[in-house]
């Protein structure tokens, strides 16, 4: 197990070099002077020569990706032209948000999903089967923008349920510790705000989650379809064993390992969403970040960003592999 | 028992046929590939006859009429600069089916030369272009082709190069996978026996039997297309106003849509419906292409 760790961590500096070589690239092939690019078009034209001191811009193209490597890992992403922050703070700040959004929307997902392809797959050709396969397909083909903007006018402005953005209420006061809101009022002890961070994030959690929900009900079902017609299945089955404990014990522990793969896999379209969703529902995390500064030629935090979100990406795939590979023994030997 | 058999007994003999009318005889029974071929073929009518279809000029504004709702003049009612939300639909299905079908046949143009060679040659090269691949990959789709959509700017034609560079990947792992999988394959080595050059080996040989996996990913790909289309106009950056783009329509929406919804609800579920076609369809060729898979 831990050379199969090691060997796939290894992997990793490849990719993850060429994440970092095409975030460099973006700020030299984005048209005009890099320096003036990265101090901002009113900067003064001694704050942009300090800008090309700092980053080298006057030396070779490989030169200046090392420089650039150098103060990567040392954890300097350059600062933001709009705030005047490093961007690292200005990520620090919005990553809470996403890390939340991302956690809700995976939880509504499951929680949906699962029990839904499960009873899917156990009345197969039913009614049910069919409502849930229908609406997975549908699901699988939403443009998750309008699905927003239809929850927000349905629950929001005609029903009044639920609050059509932010992340709390104006006026409820409380002092974060993570910056996750609905952990942070736990912690604290605060249900007033727990309850209306909730209320906040039920919609933008739906918004995220349908497609993965779609998915992973349609996996769930294939999934245990597929393990009831094991021999063993039928042997418990023969050997009297009451049906619900034939699918408990015998049936859904074999059927998950797909399903947990699937929900791995499921992360892109997360991250794409939430893109999507924190921009629909004002939610200040690191997708609204991304479209915000693209459309004020902020390029400094762009290229952060991107970085950042394309490298834990990088990173959650490889702990999913990981844990697959834990519950899988044969893929560690091939 | 007589000698004789009678000829009524054996069982009938199907008539002589090839893969693709088999495929299509399995794709005609299944009733979710059906629908998505007709949702697909009002697509494609209401691109192509556009003009005579759309009962107004989609840039024509009515001023007075901004945000109006639904009405016998106006179908699908104004939008908020009040011009005829049905006529932009239908001028939209144009930009939105080509986008999709010129981005995903770049994308296997692309991909195809790339796998095809990776897989052909191996090596260096594949281990170099291969790792490339596995390095877009390593980008959400989305995010990737908003990376590609700043560097070119905002725009129709950025957004369908942003579209096809983020799919190559796609394609090239799968025409190499299926490459590797019969290139050792006994037709292959008697070509090279005979003599025939790697060009011809490639594109006579073996190209044709990654046929099938590509026609299936390729549609389902432009179903992904149309929705990364839409989200970049949804985002203002994509195709750019008064363009008639379902996305970046409903982006232009945004703001009014809980005051006049029909703006948006229309070019959302014009998406939907598209993107649906194309998923259904794809479904049903991988099962009637291959038939393995099916249980």
């Amino acid at each position: 197990m831990i050379r199969y760790i090691i060997r796939r961590l290894l992997l990793l500096i490849p990719v993850l070099l060429g994440i970092s070589i095409i975030t460099f690239a973006l700020m030299r092939l984005i048209p005009g002077d890099p320096a003036r690019i990265m101090a901002g078009e009113r900067a003064t034209e001694e704050q942009v020569q300090r800008v090309r001191e700092a980053w080298g811009l006057n030396k070779p193209l490989t030169e200046q990706y090392l420089i650039y490597l150098g103060k990567v890992v040392r954890g300097d992403l350059g600062k933001s032209l709009k705030r005047n922050e490093d961007v690292v703070t200005e990520i620090r700040w919005a990553l809470p948000t996403t890390l939340e959004l991302a956690f809700s929307a995976m939880f509504v997902a499951c929680l949906f999903g699962i029990p839904a392809g499960i009873l899917a797959a156990y009345r197969r050709n039913s009614w049910w089967d069919l409502t849930v396969m229908t609406a997975s397909l549908v699901g699988i083909s939403m443009p998750v923008f309008w699905l927003g903007l239809l929850l927000i006018y349905f629950f929001s402005l005609r029903l009044g349920w639920l609050p059509p953005s932010g992340r709390l209420s104006i006026g409820m006061e409380f002092q974060p510790i993570t910056g996750m809101y609905m952990l942070d009022a736990l912690l604290r002890g605060n249900m007033t705000v727990f309850v209306d961070a909730v209320k906040h994030m039920i919609l933008p959690a739906f918004t995220v989650g349908t497609i993965p929900m779609a998915v992973i009900a349609r996996m769930t079902r294939s999934s245990l379809l597929e393990v009831l017609r094991q021999d063993y299945v039928r042997t418990a089955r023969a050997k009297g064993l009451s049906e619900q404990l034939v699918l408990t014990r015998h049936a859904l522990k074999n059927a998950f390992l797909p399903i947990i793969t699937v929900i791995g896999l499921q992360l892109g379209s997360l991250m794409v969403g939430a893109i999507l969703t924190e921009t629909i529902y004002s939610l200040p995390g690191i997708g609204r970040l991304i479209i915000d500064r693209i459309l004020s030629r902020d390029y400094p935090v762009v290229q952060g960003a991107v970085l950042f979100f394309a490298s834990t990406f990088v990173f959650i795939n490889l702990l999913v592999d990981i844990s697959y590979a834990y519950l899988d023994p044969r893929i560690r030997y091939q | 028992m007589s000698g004789a058999i009678s000829t009524a007994a054996l069982p009938a003999v199907r008539r002589p046929t090839n893969l693709w009318l088999d495929a299509w005889r399995r794709l005609r029974r299944n009733k979710l590939a059906i629908v998505g071929m007709v949702l697909i073929g009002l697509l494609v009518l209401m691109a192509v006859f556009a003009e005579q279809l759309a009962p107004y000029d989609p840039y024509q504004q009515w001023l007075a009429l901004r945000k109006a709702p639904p009405s016998r003049e106006h179908l699908l009612g104004m939008d908020e600069v009040g011009r005829d939300v049905l006529s932009r639909v239908i001028f939209g299905s144009r930009v939105s089916l080509q986008v999709g079908v010129l981005s995903v046949l770049g994308a296997i143009v692309a991909g195809t030369l790339i796998g095809a060679l990776a897989g052909y040659f191996g090596g260096w090269f594949d281990q170099l272009v291969m790792r490339l691949m596995d390095i877009m990959l390593a980008f959400p789709s989305l995010l990737l082709a908003l990376t590609i959509v700043t560097v070119l700017g905002p725009g129709l034609l950025n957004m369908l190069y942003a579209i096809a560079i983020i799919s190559v990947p796609t394609y090239a792992r799968l025409v190499r996978a299926s490459v590797l999988s019969v290139k050792e394959e006994d037709y292959v080595l008697a070509a090279r026996a005979v003599g025939c050059s790697p060009a011809r080996i490639l594109f006579a040989d073996i190209l044709p039997n990654c046929l099938t996996p590509i026609i299936v990913q390729g549609t389902l790909g432009i179903g992904t297309a149309v929705l990364d289309a839409a989200a970049l106009g949804f985002l203002g950056l994509g195709a750019q106003p008064p363009t008639p783009e379902w996305g970046t329509m409903l982006g232009r929406a945004q703001q009014v849509f809980f005051s006049a919804p029909h703006i948006g609800i229309f070019p959302g579920l014009a998406i939907l419906l598209s993107v649906l076609g194309f998923n259904l369809l794809g479904d049903g060729l991988r099962d009637a292409l291959d038939p393995r898979l099916k249980d």
